[in-house]
């Protein structure tokens, strides 16, 4: 009964790392989660059954239930859960060995599984709780996340940890009697240790990826205010060109007016006037920064031949400051001219609805085919995979500061094929003297 | 459904009405479109469904003064205001209305007629058989939810009446949908039109009655609700 009662917990310490951990999901298949319980279970009743706990039938089972409770790919599910079944046999160790310090004296010397080992697996248990509660759900950063060298470290780290102390209890079990209580004390401690040092470890891979992720949105960020700036200096430049020439356009209407050539003249005013029309903002949200990145992907737009409509009107800013308003709307509206220019008809249509309470911001735009709404189609959907999906991530993490929610699909409007992205901000989340 | 245009110049009349006349003939909705050339003629009988409201009046009528006149009447007039953008630019959207609409592109007529329409989603009625066998009439407008009495569906409606009628609640949320009403667990189908907060564990109606979301349903009541608040005003 003792195996079956270890394959358990063993188990479940499983399912609970790999889908908290690295975010994994069941399958959807009840036939496959019950094959993977079955594997589970008769791996216990083989050993039960022949009084034996072979490392080959644990490497065994432990690999063929995790790859057929997940959905993932194959190799990469081989992989995880043979290292998983390594690392978690690390921890287990450490926890048996407190186990022993504290209850026994360290007097024990068998490697057989005995009844009084089992309550380690709660020790390992909470120790993977701590984690995923200090560090995981802390910081929205998932071990499916970190860096495969950091996990690489993690494993080497706890390995040459095991070995050090398979020597240093095997030393004491032999030698316990000649030790006072004091040894166990720092013997106890420094286990402790182990298990704390790879708990920080893992706490400096996190703090890597946040910094990571938050330099990748001050990158954006900077990159498309550089866009924005180099626009209104376009822009600045034009009407400087333009106030310039006002002097010569003067002359001519001044030469064409005593000649009394009306036509002439309304046919010249008009020019100047359509000249002058362009370098007004053609967009008017109620929204003055909102209005800058709008007109400015109007006037990319407008070079990538693609219609570009804006909807909508707002009778209050926005509650977002400067920075995540340019994150979220530049990035979205970067994915819809990538995506668009590729449609046929392309075009990209932003609606803005302001409620009582929320705001909404719809961003629509044409697709060359119909897309697939799957994530994983989102993510390879552009040729250049490594900058893409972190606008997302950027629009996500933008989207959940103001305690928003956004939701993307593919529409079918008028038989063409749409993307759409909408966004619910709260209003005044933010109190107004914060905005920037 | 009565839709009303309130324009000083006569061009932008004609044409805002030929535009709301072509959508109604088009999509076959029967609609009586009148139009006035100042507010002071409109603001004498404000039943209006929906109205196009110029901003600049002649005569120095203000078109946010009219409309603010016709909120505090307690109207449920639904106002587009009419601008024109260098004007816009000048004064800020001060009024929250249903639709700010560029007379230069005044195409936008159709997509503020559309959202209107489904607005008046739940402007109709729906027949089930009671207990006793007698067909009755349900607005779904002041339907506020369906729940499962017994072998029963119970139907509560807003004003606290209810009706017992025969079904099966799977269809009546089949049915339902559609229309702004969602199944929130098994044996309860809301109307979202009534939430008055909503977490990811449960809604509150506008009763004060609390109910839990089914764990199957909650990523898609969610989305659900997301969309009808995009939709319509709370």
């Amino acid at each position: 009964m003792i195996y079956i009662a270890d394959n358990l917990s063993n188990y479940f310490i499983y399912l609970f790392i790999i889908h908290f951990g690295f975010r994994l999901n069941p399958r959807k298949n009840r036939i496959f989660i019950g094959a993977s319980v079955l594997i589970m279970l008769s791996a216990g009743a083989y050993n039960v059954y022949f009084d034996t706990n072979s490392p080959i039938v644990y490497l065994l089972w432990s690999v063929l239930s995790i790859c057929l409770f997940f959905e993932d790919r194959l190799w990469h599910l081989v992989i995880l859960s043979a290292a998983l079944m390594y690392f978690t046999g690390i921890v287990d160790t450490f926890s048996v060995m407190l186990i022993q310090v504290v209850l026994i004296g360290g007097g024990i010397d068998s490697t057989a599984v005995t009844w009084w080992m089992e309550p380690a697996y709660l020790i390992s248990f909470l120790v993977y709780l701590l984690i995923y509660l200090r560090l995981f759900k802390k910081n929205d950063v998932y071990l499916c996340d970190i860096k495969f060298k950091y996990k690489l470290a993690i494993l080497i780290q706890g390995g040459i940890f095991q070995i050090f102390y398979n020597f240093v209890f095997y030393f004491f079990n032999e030698n316990h009697a000649r030790y006072g209580l004091d040894a166990y004390a720092v013997f106890f401690i420094s286990i402790a240790g182990a298990l704390y040092s790879i708990f920080l470890t893992l706490g400096l891979a996190i703090k890597n990826i946040l910094s990571d992720r938050q330099n990748r949105e001050l990158q954006s960020f900077m990159y498309m205010q550089k866009q924005q700036y180099d626009y209104q200096l376009q822009q600045s430049a034009a009407v400087r060109r333009f106030k310039h020439d006002l002097v010569n356009h003067m002359g001519v209407l001044r030469e064409l007016a005593s000649q009394k050539k009306t036509e002439e003249v309304k046919e010249y005013i008009d020019t100047i006037w359509n000249m002058q029309d362009e370098f007004d903002l053609k967009i008017h949200t109620g929204d003055g920064l909102l209005d800058v990145i709008l007109n400015y992907y109007f006037y990319l737009a407008k070079k990538e031949n693609i219609n570009f409509a804006v909807a909508g009107k707002l009778t209050e800013k926005t509650s977002l400051e400067m920075f995540d308003l340019t994150t979220l709307m530049g990035n979205i509206l970067q994915n819809a001219m990538e995506a668009a220019v590729q449609a046929a008809g392309p075009k990209i249509r932003v609606e803005l609805i302001e409620h009582r309470k929320e705001i909404f911001i719809v961003v629509s735009n044409s697709v060359a085919k119909e897309m697939n709404n799957s994530e994983g189609f989102l993510r390879t959907s552009k040729a250049d995979t490594a900058n893409h999906g972190f606008g997302l991530k950027n629009i996500a993490a933008a989207v959940r500061k103001y305690h928003g929610e956004y939701y993307m699909e593919s529409v079918v409007e008028n038989g063409e094929a749409m993307f759409q992205i909408s966004i619910a901000i709260p209003k005044n989340e933010i109190p107004k003297e914060n905005r920037v | 459904m009565k839709i009303c245009i309130v324009e000083d110049e006569e061009v932008w009349r004609d044409k805002i009405k030929a535009a709301v006349f072509k959508y109604c003939m088009d999509k076959d909705i029967p609609a009586r479109i009148i139009a006035y050339d100042s507010g002071r003629d409109f603001i004498e009988n404000t039943d209006a469904d929906l109205l196009f409201l110029d901003i600049e009046l002649a005569e120095g009528e203000d078109g946010f003064q009219i409309a603010e006149k016709i909120v505090d009447s307690g109207s449920q007039c639904k106002i587009c205001f009419l601008t024109s953008h260098a004007e816009m630019a000048r004064q800020g959207y001060r009024v929250n209305a249903f639709r700010y609409i560029d007379k230069k592109y005044l195409e936008e007529i159709d997509e503020a007629l559309d959202s209107f329409f489904k607005t008046k989603l739940q402007e109709r009625i729906i027949y089930c058989k009671d207990t006793d066998g007698i067909r009755i009439k349900i607005s779904l407008n002041g339907l506020l939810l369906v729940e499962t009495s017994g072998r029963k569906l119970r139907y509560l409606m807003l004003d606290g009446r209810e009706h017992f009628c025969e079904g099966r609640i799977s269809e009546a949320a089949q049915n339902l949908s559609p229309f702004g009403f969602f199944q929130v667990q098994r044996s309860y189908i809301v109307n979202l039109k009534y939430i008055e907060s909503a977490d990811s564990r449960e809604i509150v109606l506008c009763n004060g009655l609390r109910i839990a979301i089914g764990r199957v349903h909650g990523r898609e009541f969610k989305k659900e609700f997301f969309k009808w608040r995009m939709l319509f005003e709370d």
